[in-house]
């Protein structure tokens, strides 16, 4: 078994026309830049892509590349300039941007994920979030039925991975990629590292190689970036 | 009339209501300042949404920054001796499970029922929800800060929330320039204003009528 590719380029290149590319990272942490960079490259559009984060979905969508976002953030939080030009798309019709409450976005990502269809949240109830889903009463209290959501790809972000897939990350960068990883078709993990066969303590995996099915390592590795830039 | 407490003055205020042992989010804007502001001689335990429980300071120091190491407004931070680590579905476990004892929250506007819209403005197409309707739901206490008023002098504390909601119910306590007020069930009770502030010039800028508490004070700070 070897999951290790040898550029970002081969690992995204059979990504289809029409794909659900769900994206790691959070706030600029843990971002999976460089398969970003690559599928971009390699031109696949008509993409729905769900992350949490402009910075990870912004650029297919500027480049005309997404035909949907799932997002908790369908605004950019601090750039107003990008707002404006995700509010020009969706009015033209270009895009269409779904905001999901974040937690239910890694629930529905994490329920896809592990077999679940569906869950029942608190999270949205009296609010815009719940139009069109269905309502039931638990112990008094009203939820909201939110469906799993799956990816036919995952772009994730780890430190080190071995060519078994099992996958390492650093402080909290393992954020949204742990969730990720689990919940489609073709998961690939660009690393820092790859680290070889049984020099992983077991102990400290993040992201067990089940759920990767390719291993690349990252040729730039952000360590810093201003909020602004991406 | 007096404008009241700075942003920082606000933070120092929300700090005053943590107690050791506490598991505290702050969220995005002005409720990130109260990091800045705990007291040091307790454990206190903040929670950021990417799995970081146990964040310190934001660090200054840019030579120390990490990228894979920020809070959920993206900024560098430390970390306190007993942090840890966990993924984003675990995180977020934490906040719709009930766990968390206080969330600090930004708004656009509050009701007088305690209804909380901070995600999205009337004529914006798109928003930025984030985890903003999980913690109002999940938390066990709900503390926004603001400014009273908008920059326009209209009040954001109002009788119903004309812009999207976050959630129905939930704010407990308004920490703003201007006053201290809690959210019950019989209405909305001043229990504090601002240095030089008078519940006159609160009620003023506050939509709702205000039941002011027999023991109303200065804010300390």
């Amino acid at each position: 078994m070897d999951k290790v590719f040898s550029t970002p380029q081969e690992a995204v290149k059979e990504v289809r026309d029409g794909s659900v590319v769900i994206v790691g990272g959070f706030g600029g942490s843990g971002v999976p830049y460089n398969l970003i960079e690559a599928l971009l490259d390699q031109g696949a559009k008509d993409l729905t892509v769900i992350s949490n984060d402009p910075m990870e979905w912004f650029p297919f969508a500027e480049k005309g590349r997404a035909r949907k976002v799932i997002s908790g953030f369908t605004n950019h939080p601090v750039r107003a300039e990008i707002t404006e030009q995700v509010e020009k798309l969706v009015r033209a019709g270009k895009l269409e941007a779904e905001a999901v409450p974040h937690g239910t976005l890694e629930e529905r990502i994490r329920a896809g994920g592990m077999g679940i269809a569906a869950f029942y949240t608190l999270t949205g109830v009296g609010t815009p979030v719940e139009v069109g889903k269905e309502k039931r009463a638990f112990n008094g209290k009203e939820y909201l039925l939110e469906t799993a959501l799956k990816g036919d790809v995952a772009l994730v972000k780890g430190f080190q991975a071995d060519r078994f897939g099992n996958v390492v990350c650093r402080l909290a960068a393992g954020n949204r990629n742990i969730v990720m990883a689990c919940a489609a078709t073709l998961t690939i993990a660009e690393v820092e590292e790859i680290a070889p066969p049984g020099s992983i303590d077991p102990n400290r995996v993040d992201i067990p190689g089940i759920f990767v099915n390719r291993v690349v390592q990252a040729s730039k590795v952000v360590r810093w970036l201003v909020r602004g830039e991406m | 009339m007096n404008q009241g407490l700075s942003r920082e003055l606000i933070a120092v205020r929300i700090a005053r209501e943590f107690k050791d042992g506490m598991y505290v989010n702050l969220g995005f804007g002005m409720p990130t300042l109260v990091c800045s502001f705990l007291p040091p001689d307790q454990d206190i335990f903040l929670h950021s949404e990417q799995g970081i429980l146990g964040y310190g300071g934001i660090l200054m120091d840019e030579s120390k920054w990490d990228v894979d190491l920020i809070n959920a407004s993206g900024q560098p931070v430390s970390l306190v001796p007993g942090a840890c680590f966990c993924d984003l579905a675990t995180s977020f476990g934490m906040i719709r499970g009930g766990h968390l004892d206080v969330s600090v929250l930004g708004a656009y506007q509050v009701s007088e029922k305690g209804d909380l819209a901070n995600w999205k403005r009337g004529d914006q197409v798109v928003g930025g929800i984030g985890g903003a309707m999980d913690l109002a739901i999940g938390a066990k206490r709900v503390i926004v800060a603001m400014e009273h008023a908008t920059n326009k002098g209209e009040p954001k504390i109002v009788h119903q929330c004309s812009f999207p909601l976050t959630a129905g119910g939930v704010v407990k306590t308004i920490v703003t320039n201007l006053a201290f007020i809690d959210v019950t069930p019989s209405g909305l009770v001043l229990r504090e204003v601002a240095s030089g502030v008078t519940a006159e010039e609160v009620q003023a800028l506050t939509e709702p009528k205000l039941i002011v508490s027999n023991e109303l004070r200065e804010m300390e700070l």
